[in-house]
């Protein structure tokens, strides 16, 4: 089956990175996966998009056409990406407002306090592992081995603690979100 | 190609000519006659460089030089020259050459090429392969114009020359070239003309001798297309004319010395520049350790 | 000093990034010519290709070889030509303005018959255009870009593996026929992340002929052997051999006034690559056989045409699919066996692909183009389908 995942956030955030673990562990998972890009000409603060295509059979079309999962890291981004926006929104609570009001049909929302987290971990960049974390935790797309093993494979050695603990941090957010929507019924 | 004029040289020299050249050789036989004309300047710096070879051959076998060429009438030396030789496109021996000489080191290149070609379509690369310090030496036969096509006005065209282009004269100033090339980083820098046929051949000997970038400008009569419409003679006459100007002073101030078309100017000559500088390899020997550590400490 | 890059009959196994990857296309093309020995790259950086360079100039010294990033592409074209004709295995990547500056010294390699790589990863033009985005608009220029006659071996890799493949058997086409070869890319090919497998054991490497007689023999560095192709003397050896792009005979010896001289090389150096058409040419077939509408596709386009090839026989449509993988030399035999179907060329150009189509199916085609900028879609493959099997 074909998924199709939308990361966005600005230029510096580490979106490409974020996108290219997420790819790395569907091929770890042995799984078939692309990544394409968009971004304008600026080297940093711009708008950026990560986009993901992965399925269990080879990828014809590598482009994201509709995408199911959108993740927002940064407003701009998630204004010129939100009409494409599918069933699952996932943003940074404190980066992105979304102000959708009532959420329409068949839309999920949750609000991620990645860059919160990642802030008290000393550490604002790791804001994209921080919610690659949360991600695998409320997507359940791809099992947390396997992303946690694509994360260390894809940081620098002398990062690796921080980023698993980001990437732990991230992970138990999404849970303890996912279990009080559970509880409030509303998931 | 004789023409009428005040010296019979060209006439004179035809009595000298034998059977066998003593550059034999070192020359591709069966290409000879060459295409340059009677007076041309050409030959005398193909002879300095031919001695030169003959003269390091102990040191640097024939088998290890290589002569590059760009396009036009000191372009063709490549053609003639019998050891490993490339006759390339307009402007672009000296990258040609930079390649030749990174995948193989051990080759002592050499690009003869004209003033058009080294320095208007192929200014860039000149300077660029000056500041990376590619272990070359460039020979630049500066006759003043683009001779091959008829005479017309280059980048070292002194101002106020005639040609075929410049017809009222020349409005633009004519680059100096040794200037240039110290400017840029070469590591030796001479000039000389085709009347210092020793200190030619010595300096092309001890460029090959130098690691690094070298260049050496030879200044040289082209009577058929930039003599004759600024009324300079046969090419014995412009011989003389550089007997009269000529002034040796290795330690000249390079601002100084660009060529004027004015009689009573001075063409200063010397070996202007001699220095040590790491040369692209050098540091690239450095770049690859570097590259080999990082790979092995991951 | 003892280093130098003159390529040796095996590649250094180490040298190879074995392994299964998620790699860029740009990536796996850096790799690939690693991995066919390319030990020389000389460029000047421009987008989609500056990752190219990037990973050469990182990856080269690991393995003994050099990055040398050039005043400009001009100079870069030249460079490969100087380093292979030294004996390295020589490539530079670009995308259409410096593709442009290159055409000059592309006729110097052909003419010279010299071996060296050309990687062009397409963007929207003409001019700046679209630096970022994609472009299929060079097609016509690979064919016919520099000034003369000459032919071309062109690859239009599909997919980051292919990039990979493609780019090591460019270099063995290279190799095998003593000419410039191209991987005409595009942003999207170049710039997409995909899984790329890399086995050292599947790796075949073909390296040039040398000369078959000592130096100081009989040695002509430009006449033939029965395939066309004349073995290769590299500087340095002590064959004296010269090298010309102007018009030369078998002796290398410049004939630029005897056109009996022109007629004979150039024919030949036509012929040691059309010659060989069936052995060069690749293309891939898809569901052809029942096929009553036939896409043709290359590059990333072909990964559109897939998927509306998908949908369409999802809805009960004949539709089979001919893939380009060479363009040059164009699979003329196999464009004309198609001739019963109607055909649809998509591509992201104004029809330079479709043109050559045409003229071996010996109709006209139906046509979806994008002029830049943007992929086609497989919706808008889908829906030209879908005209098309109404008439």
């Amino acid at each position: 089956m074909r998924r199709e995942i939308r990361l966005g956030g600005f230029g510096g955030q580490g979106i490409m990175l974020a996108g290219q673990i997420l790819g790395r562990a569907a091929i770890l998972a042995g799984k078939h996966a692309t990544m394409t890009q968009s971004y304008g000409p600026e080297m940093r603060g711009a708008r950026v998009a990560a986009d993901v295509v992965i399925a269990d059979e080879p990828i014809d079309y590598p482009k994201v056409i509709k995408p199911e999962i959108s993740v927002f890291l940064f407003q701009g981004a998630y204004d010129y990406y939100r009409r494409e926006v599918g069933q699952l929104l996932i943003y940074d609570q404190d980066l992105v407002k979304p102000e959708l009001g009532e959420p329409p049909d068949g839309l999920r929302v949750f609000p991620i306090r990645a860059n919160g987290l990642a802030e008290e971990l000393g550490r604002r960049v790791v804001v994209n592992i921080v919610m690659l974390g949360a991600f695998t935790a409320i997507t359940g797309l791809l099992p947390v081995e396997v992303m946690e093993e694509a994360v260390l494979r894809s940081v620098p050695k002398k990062a690796l603690e921080l980023n698993k603990e980001a990437f732990r941090r991230g992970l138990e957010h999404g849970k303890e979100l996912l279990a009080r929507l559970d509880s409030e019924g509303r998931r | 190609m004789i023409q009428e004029g005040r010296s019979s040289a060209a006439l004179e020299l035809r009595e000298v000519i034998a059977e066998h050249h003593p550059e034999d050789e070192l020359l591709r036989e069966d290409r000879i006659p060459h295409i340059w004309c009677p007076g041309c300047g050409i030959g005398v710096a193909v002879t300095a460089y031919l001695e030169a070879l003959k003269l390091a051959a102990p040191k640097i076998p024939l088998e290890k030089q290589v002569v590059v060429s760009g396009i036009g009438c000191t372009g063709r030396v490549a053609g003639y020259v019998s050891i490993d030789s490339y006759h390339t496109t307009h402007g672009r021996a000296i990258p040609f050459a930079t390649g030749l000489k990174v995948a193989n080191p051990e080759l002592e290149i050499t690009v003869f090429s004209g003033d058009g070609d080294l320095f208007a379509i192929g200014g860039n690369h000149f300077i660029h392969a000056a500041r990376r310090n590619v272990d070359i030496n460039v020979i630049c036969v500066n006759n003043f114009n683009y001779g091959m096509t008829g005479g017309q006005v280059g980048p070292t065209t002194p101002e106020m020359a005639i040609t075929t282009t410049s017809p009222y004269g020349n409005m633009e100033e004519g680059f100096n070239l040794p200037y240039l090339a110290a400017a840029s980083g070469a590591v030796f820098v001479a000039r000389w003309t085709t009347l210092h046929f020793r200190k030619l051949r010595d300096a092309i000997l001890h460029a090959f001798s130098k690691r690094g970038f070298t260049f050496i400008e030879v200044i040289a009569p082209c009577p058929t297309s930039f003599g004759r419409p600024n009324e300079l003679g046969q090419g014995l006459d412009e011989m003389e004319w550089y007997l009269q100007s000529c002034v040796i002073d290795h330690q000249a101030n390079l601002k100084e010395i660009g060529l004027s078309m004015r009689k009573d100017s001075k063409i200063v000559v010397g070996n202007f520049l001699d220095i040590e500088r790491p040369t692209f390899m050098d540091r690239y020997q450095e770049i690859i350790k570097r590259a080999k550590a990082q790979l092995s400490g991951r | 000093m003892g280093m130098n890059l003159i390529a040796k009959a095996e590649v250094e196994r180490e040298a190879i990034l074995a392994g299964t990857h998620f790699l860029s296309g740009d990536d796996a093309c850096a790799e690939g010519a690693i991995a066919a020995g390319c030990r020389f790259f000389a460029g000047y950086p421009i987008t989609p290709s500056s990752e190219i360079a990037e990973r050469m100039a990182r990856r080269l010294p690991q393995v003994g070889g050099v990055y040398l990033q050039m005043e400009d592409e001009i100079a870069s074209m030249a460079a490969i030509i100087g380093a292979s004709c030294a004996g390295a295995k020589a490539m530079t990547a670009t995308s259409g303005p410096g593709f442009s500056l290159m055409q000059e010294n592309i006729g110097l390699a052909f003419m010279t018959e010299t071996p060296c790589v050309v990687v062009n990863v397409q963007r929207g033009g003409p001019s700046t255009g679209m630096p970022t985005l994609i472009g299929q608009a060079d097609m016509m220029q690979v064919r016919f870009g520099s000034h003369g006659d000459y032919a071309v071996i062109a690859y239009a890799p599909a997919s980051p593996q292919e990039m990979f493949d493609y780019t090591i058997k460019a270099f063995n086409m290279a190799e095998r026929f003593r000419t410039p070869t191209f991987v005409m890319s595009d942003e999207l090919i170049g710039h997409m992340l995909e899984r790329v497998v890399i086995d050292p054991d599947k790796i075949k490497i073909i390296n040039r002929k040398r000369p078959r007689v000592e130096p100081g023999e009989r040695f002509w560095p430009f006449e033939p052997e029965a395939d066309l192709v004349p073995p290769m003397a590299l500087a340095g050896e002590g064959y004296r051999i010269h090298v010309t792009g102007l018009t030369h005979d078998e002796r290398g010896y410049p004939a630029a006034t005897e056109p009996e001289v022109q007629e004979r090389m150039l024919e030949r150096m036509l012929r040691k690559i059309l010659d060989h058409r069936e052995e060069i040419i690749e293309y891939e077939e898809v569901e052809l056989e029942d096929a009553e509408i036939v896409l043709v596709a290359y590059g990333s386009t072909a990964r559109a045409a897939m998927r509306a090839l998908r949908l369409a026989r999802e809805r009960g449509l004949k539709v089979g699919m001919l893939r380009l993988i060479t363009c040059w030399p164009f699979p003329d035999k196999k464009v004309a066996e198609l001739r019963d179907a109607k055909i649809i060329v998509a591509e992201v150009n104004a029809g330079q692909m479709a043109r050559e189509v045409e003229r071996h199916a010996r109709k006209p085609v139906y046509k979806v183009n994008r002029l830049g900028g943007e992929p086609i879609h497989p919706d808008e493959i889908l829906r030209k389908i879908e005209e098309v099997a109404q008439r």
